[in-house]
């Protein structure tokens, strides 16, 4: 596997939009209270985030540099429509809960963002392993603060964490801990391969040559 | 023509274009994803419930199942309206935001001949739906109950710009006592300080039009009776 699509497939873990790029934070405070509702925003996320992703990657030679954001804004806008009339539909429950924030969809950061910084510069099948990596990194990052507010909340009773006060503290809190682990397995990893490269047949007969 | 000429046109076209398609995609997704409203089995619920009597017996006397299964409720269609009354939901409807959803008609039980109207308008932010239960007596008509079967306008714990769920069915049984009454735009509601201006106004318009809708068809009610009763003879 190429060191590109391995760098793709795992952006949405080691470059996590929410806890590494600090993007997307709004709907993150505001609706990660459950982990119902944190499921419900980062899938209808991650839809919105491959369509659109690969719409802009199949336009981007032909879009000028001028209009671009107008055209991705227009783009993004249509597939977040789509998934509020999917949701209205199909699931009234959850658009009673997260309603609201299905608009607010077209100008996440994420999804301008990735638009911008990837989809723009890559072609379809890139973008699109792009947009499901963040997507998913997306609904995992809301789905575990939902978990742990949830539990705060319902088992330990500490209704505190339900609000945005609470909710702003474990995202720091859990923000810190990611970045902490990531940077412990980058150091890890990092110094593994330092070892090896020593250790490699042609390093230990230079090293021999220059102790000669 | 100049470089920044030919750069102008092909920017308004491509953008042009890109909006062509994604309306296209649009209107090919509203075919498919349009909500129709339908008298599904949390309509027939919530009618059955919200409309209790003051002794605690269901709108039609029997369980919820009970009445969705033996159609208690029925709900009216544009050509049923149309045939009795000359008007069609679209009559009822002032834009995308303020129009009468559907009409309903309890065609039997203990509330048999009672027409619950639901209007949505806009209050705050987001839509309120009211069902509004009238009786027809002698050729005029009465507000038996209202319900409010959607709002958002006490959404969290917010208690300043938009009502909290208390005050907000305050004002609804106000609108049941006297449904004349035209609530105050600016009322400040002493427990919040806060002003209530665009909620109450969207649950005067509300139930406003559901009044309007039943003075228009109230003296059609036997027309109403006998097209509702064709359904019957068609489905024998």
């Amino acid at each position: 596997m190429n060191k590109k699509l391995k760098d793709t497939l795992l952006g949405g873990i080691v470059n996590n939009p929410v806890f590494v790029l600090v993007l997307g934070t709004c709907p993150t405070i505001a609706k990660s209270t459950n982990i119902s509702n944190g499921i419900g925003l980062g899938l209808a996320t991650l839809f919105v985030l491959l369509c659109s992703n690969v719409f802009i990657s199949l336009l981007r030679k032909t879009i000028p540099g001028e209009v671009r954001l107008p055209a991705y804004i227009v783009i993004i806008a249509t597939f977040v429509t789509v998934v509020q009339l999917f949701v209205a539909k199909f699931l009234p429950d959850l658009d009673k809960s997260i309603g609201t924030f299905i608009p607010l969809i077209v100008v996440n950061c994420i999804i301008l963002g990735r638009a911008e910084a990837f989809a723009a510069k890559n072609n379809v099948l890139m973008s699109a392993i792009d947009g499901v990596s963040m997507g998913l990194g997306f609904t995992l990052a809301l789905i575990l603060l939902g978990a742990i507010r949830q539990f705060l909340a319902e088992v330990c009773m500490l209704s505190f964490f339900v609000s945005s006060a609470g909710g702003f503290m474990i995202f720091g809190l859990v923000m810190a801990l990611f970045n902490y682990v990531i940077t412990f397995i980058n150091n890890k990893a990092f110094s593994r391969k330092v070892l090896l490269d020593m250790n490699s047949p042609k390093i230990v007969e230079e090293n021999t040559k220059e102790a000669e | 023509m100049t470089k920044s000429a030919k750069n102008l046109i092909k920017s308004i076209s491509v953008l042009a274009v890109i909006a062509l398609v994604c309306v296209a995609i649009l209107s090919f997704a509203n075919v498919f994803l349009k909500k129709e409203v339908s008298l599904d089995r949390a309509t027939v619920k919530f009618l059955n419930e919200k409309f209790a009597t003051t002794t605690g017996q269901t709108a039609t006397g029997t369980d919820s199942d009970t009445a969705f299964e033996e159609d208690y409720f029925v709900m009216l269609t544009d050509s049923e309206l149309s045939n009795a009354t000359g008007y069609t939901y679209k009559s009822f409807k002032s834009n995308s935001s303020n129009y009468v959803v559907a009409i309903y008609y309890a065609q039997k039980g203990v509330n048999e001949g009672t027409y619950y109207i639901e209007s949505t308008s806009v209050g705050y932010q987001n839509p309120i739906s009211v069902v509004v239960a009238f009786t027809v007596e002698d050729n005029s008509f009465s507000i038996q109950n209202i319900a409010v079967k959607e709002q958002r306008e006490d959404f969290g714990d917010r208690k300043t710009q938009v009502l909290n769920k208390e005050t907000f069915q305050v004002y609804v049984n106000l609108l049941i006592s006297d449904p004349d009454m035209k609530l105050s735009d600016g009322d400040i509601i002493a427990s919040t300080g806060a002003t209530t201006k665009k909620s109450v106004a969207g649950l005067n318009r509300a139930v406003t039009r559901a009044i309007d809708t039943m003075n228009k068809i109230y003296t059609k009610s036997e027309a109403l009776k006998t097209e509702i009763s064709k359904r019957g003879g068609q489905n024998e």
